[in-house]
């Protein structure tokens, strides 16, 4: 916000006899922002209204009709002999791309058949009762160290601050046998504001697993929109079948692949079918803003909803090789969801910048849930104690000869939900991200009290 | 660890028109990028002429749909934001016109004396006795108290949105500015840190 200096300078700059009554302007001026008033803007509104305004009602940019009809000729020359594939390579390129520009100039007012629902529109939540999914005993105070580039594996269990000199430990499916070692000296200074807990319990989200899931998964594939070759691997698919893969052989297709242990779908360019870069005229490498449209174009060509992800931002960015990475962060339950590591966990949509193609899409959710509420631990002393105890933050690798380097400083932590995959199973915890002032890193905590459960 | 990356706000304002003329060409998917740019100030800007959450979210909503569905008519050499502004403020107008049928009401503001109005209690209380001191104000010297000091706007974005010239905003600024300081109480031996 403006300073009052800059506002009061403005105000000298418009009209100098304003100088003549600093004293008297000053407090007024400090009178107005201050009456500005507080709120804060619905996150959930806020998604909700822009799935309305760009899904809701709105014809979508789909052409089935002529993309069959191209896609069936591409198939016929690629299955043609040596000398027709050559003649279809130059017939292709200018014809993939005037395809393009006819869906994008001619098709975009198709609509697509209504009774497709949308990929993860709706996210839906079983609730069950207390302690459902047995003895939950994950409390990993983790960081991720600048060197490294993998979290670090759980390490503690929450305790009450009364029992953190003592040996804990814990033995079931989803826990870790550790020891908490007692210490004198603190890892890190918090500084940031305590967060309030006011619920003893809290919801463990699991993914969704069962037959029905994956058979709606399954059933799912069709409404992306993709020309999907080999789909009997799909009918054929049995409860024992971990993940399928099925591709595109037209130019630029896709290999869409299922994950039925983790209910998610990965769509990556199917490399065959992606001509070499360089033999294409290529557009000036796109900026931020267009690779985040790209982004969305893309999912919402192929039927992907983002109503239960944030605003996507632009997450990483590779000049060399001129692609990007765009982050949905996923959002369960209003809860937003975070790595390990403290970043938030989501959609990553990969853009190749120069073609201005989608590259790849991973953490594609069908967005169906179980949860289950669980004891946290409510007093925000214990678990900054539990944070001491057991943090081991990365400190900077330079070398201080004579001083000791300053303790890392933890801000306002945000409260989510903390996603693990422990034996093949994810787990959505309640948690806390810390931020570490200054830096990228930031630790998470779990507020799982150590519970007993089936 | 991967970083988020922002564009300079001149590169941002050459995207924007990139975006402006795609959903004018009927790519309508990228107007999300501008909802996402714009969707927290527009709110916060008919928050401050309500002062009521479910109003301005209500209002908000409208303020989009409206634009997407006269986004045609945007002139991408004028400045899309002072467009949204203009289409919240009308939204604003409208919503207090169709409830206050036999006044001439425009915003929260002007029935500032109506002590049966609803609004969100916080408001209330942070505003407290400058509220009629700023009711008394003229709707533009109001709103661009509100642009300028509360949201920060540029003159230039400011004018647009009122339709004066950057000069006209900042006299009128500077008189809204002097008329407080006439009628806002000061507290003696205050001080400001």
């Amino acid at each position: 916000m403006n300073s009052i200096e800059e506002i009061l300078a403005e105000l000298y700059a418009i009209d100098a006899s304003f100088k003549r009554h600093e004293a008297d302007l000053r407090l007024l001026v400090k009178r107005l922002r201050l009456a500005k008033p507080d709120f804060s803007v619905d996150d959930a509104f806020v998604r909700r209204l822009r799935s309305d305004i760009l899904h809701g009602g709105k014809p979508k940019p789909v052409g089935f009709l002529m993309r069959s009809y191209f896609v069936q000729v591409s198939k016929n020359l690629f299955r043609s002999s040596a000398l027709g594939t050559a003649v279809a390579l130059v017939l292709l390129v200018p014809l993939a791309y005037a395809a393009q520009l006819y869906r994008q100039n001619h098709l975009k007012n198709y609509q697509v058949d209504n009774a497709l629902v949308s990929l993860g529109q709706q996210q839906e939540i079983s609730y069950k009762p207390q302690n459902a999914f047995g003895t939950v005993a994950l409390t990993v105070v983790s960081t991720t160290s600048p060197a490294t580039s993998t979290p670090m594996l759980p390490t503690a269990s929450l305790m009450s601050a009364a029992s953190a000199t003592s040996s804990a430990t814990s033995s079931v499916a989803l826990a870790v046998k550790t020891t908490i070692a007692s210490t004198t000296s603190p890892a890190y200074l918090f500084v940031g504001v305590p967060t309030p807990l006011n619920k003893p319990t809290a919801n463990v989200v699991e993914t969704d697993t069962s037959s029905a899931a994956r058979s709606e998964l399954l059933s799912n594939i069709q409404s992306l929109g993709f020309e999907l070759t080999d789909m009997t691997s799909i009918a054929n698919t049995n409860d024992s079948v971990g993940v399928i893969e099925v591709q595109e052989t037209k130019p630029f297709g896709y290999i869409v692949s299922m994950n039925l242990n983790k209910m998610t779908i990965q769509i990556s360019k199917n490399p065959a079918t992606w001509l070499n870069r360089n033999d294409l005229p290529l557009t000036p490498d796109t900026n931020a803003t267009d690779t985040v449209a790209v982004a969305n174009v893309f999912l919402q060509a192929h039927n992907i909803n983002t109503s239960n992800y944030g605003s996507p931002v632009l997450w990483s960015e590779n000049s060399a090789s001129s692609t990007a990475t765009v982050l949905f962060p996923l959002i369960i339950d209003q809860e937003k969801v975070y790595n390990i590591d403290g970043n938030p966990y989501g959609m990553l949509v990969s853009v190749d910048q120069k073609l201005r193609k989608v590259t790849s899409v991973t953490g594609i959710s069908l967005q169906r849930y179980t949860a289950s509420p669980y004891p946290i631990e409510t007093n925000f002393s214990n678990i900054l104690a539990a944070l001491h105890a057991t943090t081991t933050v990365a400190t900077s690798t330079v070398a201080h000869a004579t001083s000791t380097p300053p303790l890392p400083r933890l801000t306002t932590p945000r409260a989510g939900l903390i996603r693990y995959v422990t034996g093949g199973q994810e787990f959505f915890v309640p948690g806390l991200v810390f931020p570490v002032a200054s830096s990228t890193r930031a630790l998470t905590v779990s507020l799982l009290k150590n519970s007993t459960g089936k | 660890m991967y970083r988020a990356i922002w564009l300079s706000t001149m590169r941002q304002l050459d995207n924007e028109k990139d975006l402006i003329a795609r959903c004018q060409n009927g790519e309508t998917a990228f107007f999300g990028a501008l909802y996402d740019r714009y969707v927290r100030i527009i709110y916060s800007f008919i928050y401050y002429k309500t002062f009521q959450k479910e109003v301005a979210e209500d209002l908000t909503s409208e303020t989009f749909f409206k634009a997407l569905s006269y986004i045609h008519t945007v002139d991408p050499h004028r400045s899309f934001q002072s467009w949204l502004y203009k289409i919240a403020q009308n939204c604003v107008i409208d919503h207090f016109r169709r409830e206050r049928k036999t006044e001439h009401v425009d915003d929260v503001w002007d029935i500032a004396d109506d002590t049966n109005l609803e609004i969100d209690a916080n408001v209330s209380l942070q505003i407290g006795a400058l509220r009629q001191e700023l009711s008394q104000l003229s709707r533009v010297q109001r709103d661009i108290i509100i642009m300028r000091v509360w949201q920060e706007l540029p003159y230039r974005e400011i004018a647009e949105i009122v339709g004066k010239s950057e000069a006209s905003c900042k006299m009128n600024y500077s008189r809204a500015v002097k008329h407080l300081k006439k009628v806002v109480p000061i507290t003696v031996g205050s001080t400001d840190h």
